[in-house]
């Protein structure tokens, strides 16, 4: 075990995990965290918290997983390099330690310029592949000054786009994150299955699925919605896909093609779990339980 | 070059209501070339304020001035008898123009009409773009004479984040992605496969200022 955390005990025992994260609105987060937190145990593994997504301001991830772990759930911190330099970045991964939070996604962060706080300063002085090899080498080596090493026991997880361009160079920064120390890597969300798939199979011929586990991302999103979601960077929604959920127009329509991916997902090799991101914690639940993938499995000792 | 862009001239005329007797400095290098403090902007500006302050029963008097290069002392020695006539200058250099101009002239207030943007090149007639911000270790050789810092919003050093899409970055179209550049670049290069090794964490401490460079003698050097 390198790390603490449940997400890494459970794929030891070669369990097909199921993680989820709240879109915080920057409003009431903290209510929001407790209630889904609370709401969401038995149906998930583990959950995250975003920081400050959008760039628009919301309550500290940092504090957002340790109310989780407050609660007794597994939390997943994200940490951005959009805001912190690299001695801010070093204090908040031992800070999550302090507070029992066992587990951090590492990401550049969306620009400030797209967020509401637009005249904000951006900082990138480490970019999300330096920022992995610092948490793994903080892990690994400890720190400098006779520290232990293992004290800074974290389960390191990054992300990736296959729906960013250059297609091709995707894959190559998967196994950059992976060589850097990534434990586990969340996806973008998926809307293009065909694109995904297709990824997968370059990460498979690279034997990637191997170096660390890859966990699909999904999110129910209302019919309403989706064209707008498009339209955010990074997202690639199929105008059939859109079509589609426009001409149902029911609120499931979201759910029932994440329901219909996840199955697809499952069965794909090299995918180790799913990451859903919610807006409304029943679709997590509804999710997981069509899926059969409920009960949770137990914590499962070390 | 320098790229800077002339502030408002409103802002410009709010800031001069206590001068009755002004230099306008234009500059011959960057300035002239960026068609943003040359000859022509020099003389521009000036019947612009002319006519302005005339409009608004305001008693201004005007002079012209153009230095070789703002930014460099020796050429603003011709200036040394001149200065005494004047209540202000409005230098129409970058900001390294202005800052010459007060340390040679102690006792005149120097105020800049332009705002300095960056470090860049014509892209074609009148519009310029970024290209390096003066990091202090130039590392384009690994990128295909493509500069990461300067380029892509994030300052990324190891590829592309999630957000380029279509050649895009994701703070806006219209402003290409670097990395969609460098990756294009070094695949026609057939040097893609350099990409794919791990750029460690920069020294930003080499451009952290204020800088200074001495010919042939050590600049200060910030280690891990
Ligand atoms: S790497 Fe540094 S010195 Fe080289 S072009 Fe970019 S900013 Fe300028
Ligand atoms: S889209 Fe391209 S240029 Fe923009 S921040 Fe991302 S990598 Fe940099």
């Amino acid at each position: 075990m390198k790390s603490g955390s449940k997400l890494e005990r459970l794929w030891e025992h070669g369990q097909f995990t199921v993680t989820a994260q709240m879109l915080l609105n920057g409003v009431e987060d903290e209510q929001l965290i407790r209630q889904t937190g609370k709401s969401l145990a038995g149906y998930v593994d583990a959950m995250m918290v975003p920081d400050n997504q959008k760039g628009r301001v919301t309550l500290s991830s940092l504090a957002g997983a340790a109310l989780l772990t407050q609660l007794g759930q597994e939390a997943v911190f994200h940490l951005t390099c959009r805001d912190r330099n690299r001695i801010a970045l070093q204090s908040d991964l031992m800070g999550a330690l302090a507070l029992g939070i066992h587990n951090v996604v590492c990401l550049s962060g969306d620009h400030p310029h797209l967020g509401n706080r637009p005249q904000a300063k951006k900082v990138y002085d480490l970019d999300s592949i330096q920022l992995i090899a610092l948490a793994h080498q903080l892990r690994e080596q400890g720190l400098r000054g006779g520290e232990i090493a293992g004290a800074h026991a974290c389960l390191i997880g990054a992300v990736e786009n296959p729906f960013a361009d250059p297609f091709e160079f995707r894959v190559a920064r998967l196994a950059k994150k992976f060589e850097a120390g990534a434990d586990f890597v969340l996806t973008q969300v998926v809307f293009d299955l065909e694109r995904f798939q297709r990824f997968m199979e370059r990460v498979r011929d690279r034997g990637l699925h191997k170096k660390g586990k890859i966990i699909a991302s999904l999110r129910p999103v209302a019919p309403a919605q989706v064209r707008e979601l498009s339209r955010e960077p990074g997202m690639l929604i199929p105008a059939q896909v859109i079509e589609q959920m426009e001409a149902s127009g029911r609120r499931e329509a979201g759910v029932a093609l994440c329901q219909e991916y996840l199955g697809i997902l499952r069965q794909t090799e090299g995918i180790s779990g799913v990451h859903i991101v919610f807006e409304h914690w029943e679709d997590v639940a509804c999710l997981v339980k069509n899926a059969g993938l409920v009960p949770r499995p137990e914590g499962l000792s070390s | 070059m320098v790229i800077a862009e002339r502030k408002p001239l409103t802002d410009i005329l709010d800031k001069l209501r206590p001068y009755r007797s002004i230099l306008i400095a234009g500059c011959g290098g960057c300035m002239t070339v960026g068609l943003s403090g040359g000859a022509r902007e020099v003389a521009l500006m000036a019947q612009e304020i002319r006519l302005a302050c005339q409009a608004l029963g305001r008693e201004i008097e005007v002079f012209e001035h153009m230095a070789e290069r703002q930014c460099e002392p020796i050429f603003l020695e011709e200036l040394i008898e001149d200065i005494e006539f004047v209540d202000a200058v409005v230098s129409l250099g970058c900001g390294v123009g202005v800052q010459a101009l007060a340390e040679k002239f102690p006792k005149t207030v120097v105020l800049p009409a332009l705002d300095t943007r960056f470090v860049g090149m014509p892209e074609k007639h009148g519009v310029w773009v970024e290209r390096c911000q003066a990091c202090g270790e130039c590392i384009i050789d690994q990128t295909g004479g493509i500069c990461p810092i300067a380029r892509c919003s994030k300052n990324l050093l190891n590829g592309p984040c999630g957000g380029s899409q279509n050649g895009w970055c994701e703070v806006g179209e219209g402003i290409p992605c670097a990395w969609s550049l460098i990756y294009e670049r070094m695949a026609r290069l057939g040097e893609v496969e350099k990409l794919s090794s791990i750029q460690a964490a920069k020294n930003w401490g080499k451009a952290d200022g204020p800088g200074k460079v001495v010919k042939g003698g050590r600049s200060r050097e910030v280690g891990e």
